[in-house]
């Protein structure tokens, strides 16, 4: 085996080891229960809030530290470019696809293999979705490279420093988690 | 739900210390391109090359000096300096500057992506074939920069031939940026400069 098809064997392992992870903590925490999902648009049921954003924190926290310690450069982290326009689009049908199915691509594999019917279904809906996009593309690139605003970071928006926007999201995370504590204590 | 102090308080810590980190230690970043217009402006900065002596002698920022951690150890200097510091290995660079500034020197700084980033966009900035105006506009003021560091400003550069680096979309240099570097070092001597 060549060095580039070992390293690409390592890479892959390594996705689905993670993938394998990713799948196994959104089942621990509920989330491959469409109800559980639906609650969140409802404020009935933050489960969703609770579990992704401690995530966000978690890996934000991790990655700045290990930037710091050297350990990791965030300058090779790969930043998604910004497209306003189709952006919003796409949030707006991926809100509206994920209150409706009660799952999101995520989830639906989740709930698929733990043998929910909702979970297959939402599946089939997304395959489709990515097959149909991909035929009508010659139609929709021009929409899709509208309003580019190249890889945005908070940092960069704000005219701040990484390491304070990083604290100013801890504490807003710290701050709803709390507020979302009481509420439960209180109902 | 329950709350769980500890974690509560661990996150706390870290993002109030990734908060303090920034804004009471001062940057401890430098882009290339600052450096250089620091160099230029005759404004005193003391540079540090963390690479080993082979790398180094083959090519190194202009007023860079060689140095060890044991080195920037036993050195004194004013603790009001201004250092930039720049290696091969990122570890050790962050490694460095932790040290400088544990001892108290107050402006201390590292080049994020080292001699590359020096190479790439000081030395031989490159303007792409297809440059937007904008592109040309950053690019004059880059290579007027490289000419008085005796650098080679390359024109008409295939669009998929341009450094990479975290100044350009996705940013990526690849995962070994040191072989990189020593790659461009090593074009650079076969050209004599």
């Amino acid at each position: 085996m060549s060095a580039t098809a070992g390293s690409l064997a390592a890479t892959l392992a390594v996705a689905c080891a993670l993938g394998f992870a990713f799948g196994w903590l959104l089942e621990r925490a509920g989330l491959g229960n469409a109800r559980v999902l639906v609650g969140q648009f409802y404020f009935a049921n933050l489960t969703v809030f609770k579990v992704l954003f401690s995530a966000l924190v978690t890996a934000m926290l991790g990655a700045f530290w290990l930037d710091r310690a050297g350990l990791l450069d965030l300058g090779g982290v790969y930043v998604p470019e910004t497209f306003a326009l189709p952006q919003a689009i796409g949030g707006v049908l991926f809100g509206a696809g994920l209150l409706l199915g009660g799952l999101c691509p995520g989830t639906s594999c989740v709930a698929a293999a733990t043998g929910r019917a909702d979970g297959v279904a939402v599946m089939a809906g997304l395959v489709a979705g990515i097959l149909a996009f991909n035929f009508a593309f010659d139609s929709l690139k021009q929409l899709y490279a509208s309003t580019p605003l190249g890889p945005l970071t908070l940092p960069a928006v704000l005219h701040l420093p990484p390491g304070v926007v990083v604290g100013m999201v801890t504490v807003m995370a710290l701050g709803i988690f709390t507020a979302a504590h009481r509420l439960r204590r209180e109902s | 739900m329950t709350l769980h102090a500890p974690l509560f308080v661990a996150a706390l810590i870290l993002g109030g210390g990734a908060a303090a980190t920034d804004t009471l230690l001062g940057g401890d970043q430098m882009t290339a391109v600052a450096l250089a217009e620091r160099i230029k402006a005759g404004q005193p900065t003391q540079v540090f090359d963390l690479r080993g002596d082979e790398e180094f002698h083959s090519f190194h920022i202009p007023s860079a000096q060689r140095a060890t951690l044991g080195d920037l150890i036993d050195r004194s200097l004013p603790r009001s300096a201004s250092i930039v510091l720049y290696g091969d290995d990122r570890a050790r660079v962050v490694q460095a500057w932790a040290l400088l500034r544990i001892r108290g020197y107050r402006h201390v700084a590292y080049l994020r992506q080292g001699l590359y980033e020096w190479i790439a966009r000081v030395h031989q900035p490159a303007l792409p074939a297809d440059a937007t105006p904008g592109e040309r506009a950053e690019f004059d003021r880059l290579a007027a920069l490289s000419r008085y560091f005796g650098g080679q400003p390359r024109l008409d550069v295939p669009r998929a031939a341009m450094p990479a680096g975290y100044w350009t979309a996705g940013g990526d240099i690849g995962a070994r940026p040191s072989v990189e570097t020593a790659l461009l070092v090593a074009a650079i001597r076969r050209r004599g400069c």
